[in-house]
């Protein structure tokens, strides 16, 4: 046994195989493991673009306020955050920051003076790019 | 052949890394197109069933009704008088043939017999909200031992911290013609009901008797079937159909007219080609036109138009 022992401490010749196998193995772990992450940033940013969807439940010439109120709700399978509200192609502030959870809504308020009788086209846009919009006749 | 084909393959292992590498990359292509088709064909059955989804309203209706009755949950508390037998859960319910036997008592002096018993009622205030009642009305069913007497039904006023009628539609009592006669005995507190009602929607019921008796008259024994409190609300009912081949599922109902647009939170599932009639209370419709919408839970519009 102990003949067997020293054979083995005084015989080096298959070192350097072993730790080159080794810090293959490590390597490839690694790059493995940089794709995989890198795989997953891609395709997670992707995929939650194409699970966005918002709708329109109402929108309101409000005469109280003298702006317009969207109500909106989050259909799609991500959070919604809505970046940029335009009336008519033009940009218009809004309360900020408007966002939805999953199957959240809720009123989104648009400080626009409107006018009676007026043809308004209101778009919105989300931080991935998503808009929903339609026109829209003041009362 | 075989043999000679893993004997060279054993032998040049020049081209193996390469391999490695190509199959990797080609397994990382995979998961990553996969990953995207899967995704992609999740949200194309979305917008699929989106698409097939056809609900309509078809038609509006409001009125008033009566709610159920909201019995007694815990046992009546006896001002003057004593319980003979029975419990207040014999109370609950109509000609079930199980009641509960209260009598008269000795008051402290001077000393006649009297009867003046309590219960607590809780109106489902969640259900029918107070904004939305219209009135209150209190039912009895009794029998009395003796025909010589009258009785009353009192609620307690919040404001005045007392009870009384006062407001009632009837605050004549009521006298049983035949001793042992079942007789249905119900007051309508009429557009006077808040301050009966606190603000929790608990009301407090008093029953008692309107003549003092000497201590040589009858002593009266008193049945109760039945002691209930209901509230008469306006509803707003509305009828949908689903013409579409899957369930949907409402989840906001909004009442927009030229004034306001007025959104209620909704759970409402109608089957596939079903129709479906939501009811509620907390839903003022208006006297003039006005239109009503319906969002579905993926994101489908249905409006109405009331004129």
């Amino acid at each position: 046994m102990a003949g067997k022992l020293r054979r083995f401490f005084r015989g080096k010749r298959a070192i350097t195989p072993v730790l080159s196998n080794l810090l293959l193995m490590v390597v490839a772990v690694a790059a493995m493991s940089i794709a995989t992450t890198a795989t997953h940033v891609i395709t997670n940013n992707l995929r939650q673009t194409m699970s966005e969807r918002v709708v329109i439940e109402d929108l309101w010439f409000n005469p109280s306020t003298g702006g317009i109120s969207v109500y909106l709700r989050n259909v799609g399978k991500v959070a919604v955050h809505v970046s940029s509200v335009y009336v008519n192609h033009t940009s218009q502030s809004f309360t900020l920051p408007f966002s939805l959870e999953i199957g959240k809504h809720g009123w989104l308020n648009i400080s626009y003076s409107w006018v009676s009788g007026n043809l308004y086209y209101v778009h919105i846009v989300t931080t991935r790019g998503t808009h929903v919009g339609d026109y829209y006749k003041a009362p | 052949m075989l043999e000679t084909i893993i004997k060279r393959l054993k032998r040049n292992k020049h081209g193996i890394s390469n391999v490695i590498v190509v199959m990797l990359s080609l397994v990382l292509i995979v998961v990553i197109v996969a990953n995207v088709v899967l995704w992609s064909y999740q949200m194309n059955q979305f917008d699929w069933e989106r698409m097939q989804e056809r609900i309509e309203i078809v038609d509006t209706k409001s009125g008033e009704s009566f709610s159920p009755w909201f019995i007694t949950q815990t046992e009546y508390s006896m001002d003057i008088g004593s319980r003979v037998n029975g419990s207040y859960t014999d109370t609950h319910s109509a000609d079930d043939g199980s009641w509960e036997t209260f009598q008269e008592e000795l008051s402290p002096a001077p000393q006649r017999y009297r009867l003046f018993m309590n219960g607590s009622f809780t109106i489902n205030i969640g259900t029918y909200p107070l904004d939305k009642i219209q009135t209150v009305e209190v039912l009895l069913r009794y029998n009395a031992s003796d025909t010589e007497e009258k009785w009353h039904l009192k609620a307690y006023n919040w404001t005045e911290q007392a009870y009384s009628q006062n407001g009632f539609n009837n605050t004549l009592g009521s006298q049983p013609f035949t001793s042992g006669a079942w007789i249905n005995y119900a007051v309508n507190l009429t557009n006077r009901w808040r301050s009966y009602v606190r603000d929790d929607g608990v009301m407090c019921i008093q029953f008692h008797d309107e003549t003092p008796e000497l201590p040589s008259g009858a002593q009266t024994e008193i049945s109760v079937d039945f002691l209930g409190v209901r509230v008469k609300v306006k509803w707003t009912s509305f009828t949908f159909s689903n013409e579409g081949p899957l369930t949907t599922h409402i989840v906001s109902l909004w009442v927009i007219n030229s004034t306001y647009h007025k959104r209620y939170d909704v759970d409402f599932f109608v089957n596939s080609g079903e129709n479906a009639t939501y009811t509620q209370t907390v839903t003022d419709l208006p006297a003039e036109s006005f239109l009503a919408k319906i969002v579905t839970e993926r994101g489908n519009l249905a409006v109405f138009k009331k004129k």
